[in-house]
């Protein structure tokens, strides 16, 4: 009898322990940091970087923005976007309940990175100030710091069209 | 010897009961939220065959009704619809259909083409854990798996849902063997109406050409299409977002004409189809409600009817009771909705 119970007990134990590493059916996301980290857009003295809660940042930004929302089929909340006149863009992402900043991207000129690039200067300008960096496949230029990507996008090899920033943090990779 | 080979029998037995029970058990319903889990299995419940099939995502299960479609023009259709139903995973449902039935015309839904790559397990499992087991099923998932993920947890899903045990309620235990019905031939309903405002565009991309996985896939369907001798349609739903780019709606055009198969981008005829984004869509231009589905739905089934051969089955009686069955099926749940609509000034149950 003793090694029957044995047996059942290891059974459930390898099953349980095979099984840790596995989240639930929710979407998952990696750890999220309130702390600001990697590359950090700024704008009239806000800070926006990625994955820090979305709140205070939206209140800091004003109320001068277009606001969009879109359920998720695959988890309860909202992906939400702020549409800031033709300058800018930020995007926010749900995880127990709290949004976070998922994404930032640059329209026009009339904002740049921290680092002073902006729409419609040149990638020569681009790799000054950020170093070097070959195009990726799609033709963009990534610089990754802190699990989040800065890229560059232009259409042309010579301006950048679009700059944004997003987090990694939801991401995942092709096995 | 003999007594210890049944006693070892036995344990084995027990053991294997008490996973089994386990994995009923822990498995997601997809009954309190996230219904759309569900609506991969359901199709394995169907009696009767079907003329026309639809593949891809949440953009042909939230837009178009096979209700409608039958109450209108007779004809038979089912959506093999899933959340973020990637191009691969709709191939491969594809295929595992035609196990069951040959339908005359296959629709898939061409957003899937953005994706190269596999996305998220949440979506992977949404349209993999459904399908019963098949070759089909086991190509999907070696074409479908990201990171951490491992071919042996869908094969034993309590490998992967074990830690839901702090999560079970009660419909974890009455749904354990058995499903709620969530959908009509694959239609997710909705009445509510949340009209489609501050739509973003879509932001530059440094290309937008679709990958080279994306268009394997598709040939791949074009030929499963053709050697079944099936009209293959591909359709861009009228969804204001995820933002369809003009460059893809050419890409998708040229294929078209190369393959010698239909593209319709329903994204140019709203209009036509008498789709107001003020009151026929239910979350602010993504997907429609009932209403807008209904408005497509009938006018894509002139279309389809005008083109293709396809019968009118009202009054066939091998449909005829099944179908009515059906509509006594989605009025009750459309009336539930209204109801609750009037009373909560929202839908909460579905």
């Amino acid at each position: 009898m003793k090694k029957i119970v044995g047996i059942v007990l290891a059974c459930t134990m390898i099953f349980s322990l095979v099984a840790c590493g596995s989240g639930n059916s929710k979407e998952e996301s990696k750890e999220v940091s309130s702390a600001a980290k990697g590359y950090v857009f700024s704008t009239n003295n806000v800070e926006v970087a990625m994955d820090v809660k979305a709140d205070d940042v939206i209140k800091a930004l004003g109320t001068n923005y277009k606001y969009f929302e879109a359920a998720s089929c695959a988890f309860k909340g909202l992906d939400k976007t702020y549409e800031y006149g033709k300058a800018f863009v930020v995007g926010t992402y749900p995880k127990d309940d709290v949004d976070y900043i998922s994404y930032v991207y640059l329209k026009d000129n009339t904002v740049s990175t921290k680092e002073g690039i902006k729409v419609g200067d040149t990638i020569d300008a681009m790799k000054k100030a950020y170093g070097d960096a070959k195009a990726d496949e799609t033709g963009g230029y990534e610089y990754t710091k802190d699990n989040m990507s800065l890229k560059f996008i232009s259409t042309d090899g010579t301006t950048i069209d679009e700059i944004d920033y997003s987090s990694n943090a939801t991401k995942t990779t092709t096995k | 010897m003999k007594k210890k080979v049944i006693r070892y029998s036995l344990v084995a037995v027990f053991v294997g009961v008490t996973l089994f029970l386990l994995q009923r058990l822990l498995m997601p319903k997809y009954v309190d939220d996230v219904v759309e889990g569900s609506l991969i299995s359901e199709y394995y419940n169907e009696t009767t065959d079907h003329d026309v099939l639809f593949v891809g995502d949440c953009e042909v299960y939230e837009n178009f009704s096979p209700i409608k479609l039958w109450q209108d023009y007779g004809v038979t259709s089912y959506i093999r619809g899933s959340a973020q139903q990637l191009i691969w995973q709709s191939y491969y449902l594809l295929e595992d259909a035609l196990r069951y039935e040959k339908p005359k015309v296959v629709v898939f839904n061409v957003l899937s083409m953005k994706y190269d790559e596999p996305q998220k397990e949440a979506y992977n499992r949404m349209s993999l854990d459904g399908m019963r087991w098949s070759k089909s099923k086991i190509d999907a998932i070696n074409a479908s798996m990201c990171e951490g993920e491992s071919f042996i947890s869908y094969v034993f899903p309590l490998l992967r849902y074990h830690s839901r045990w702090s999560e079970l309620n009660a419909n974890d235990v009455k749904y354990m063997f058995s499903s709620k019905q969530i959908s009509h031939n694959g239609y997710y309903m909705r009445v509510d109406t949340k009209a489609a405002e501050n739509v973003p565009t879509g932001k530059a991309l440094s290309n937008y050409q679709f990958g080279d996985n994306s268009y394997k896939y598709l040939d791949k369907m074009v030929k499963l299409c053709k050697d079944n001798d099936i009209q293959l349609v591909l359709i861009k739903a009228p969804s204001l977002y995820p933002y369809w780019y003009q460059q893809w709606d050419e890409q998708m055009k040229s294929y078209a004409e190369r393959n010698d198969v239909q593209y319709i981008n329903f994204l140019d005829c709203t209009k036509e189809a008498g789709i107001d984004f003020n009151k026929d869509t239910y979350d602010g231009g993504l997907h429609m409600n009932l209403d807008g589905a209904e408005k497509l739905t009938n006018y894509f089934g002139k279309w389809l009817t005008d083109k293709y051969d396809l019968k009118d089955h009202r009054n066939e009686e091998e449909y005829k009771s099944v179908y009515e069955e059906k509509i006594k099926f989605y009025e009750d749940m459309k009336l539930d909705q209204y109801n609750e609509l009037k009373e909560y000034g929202k839908v909460v149950s579905y």
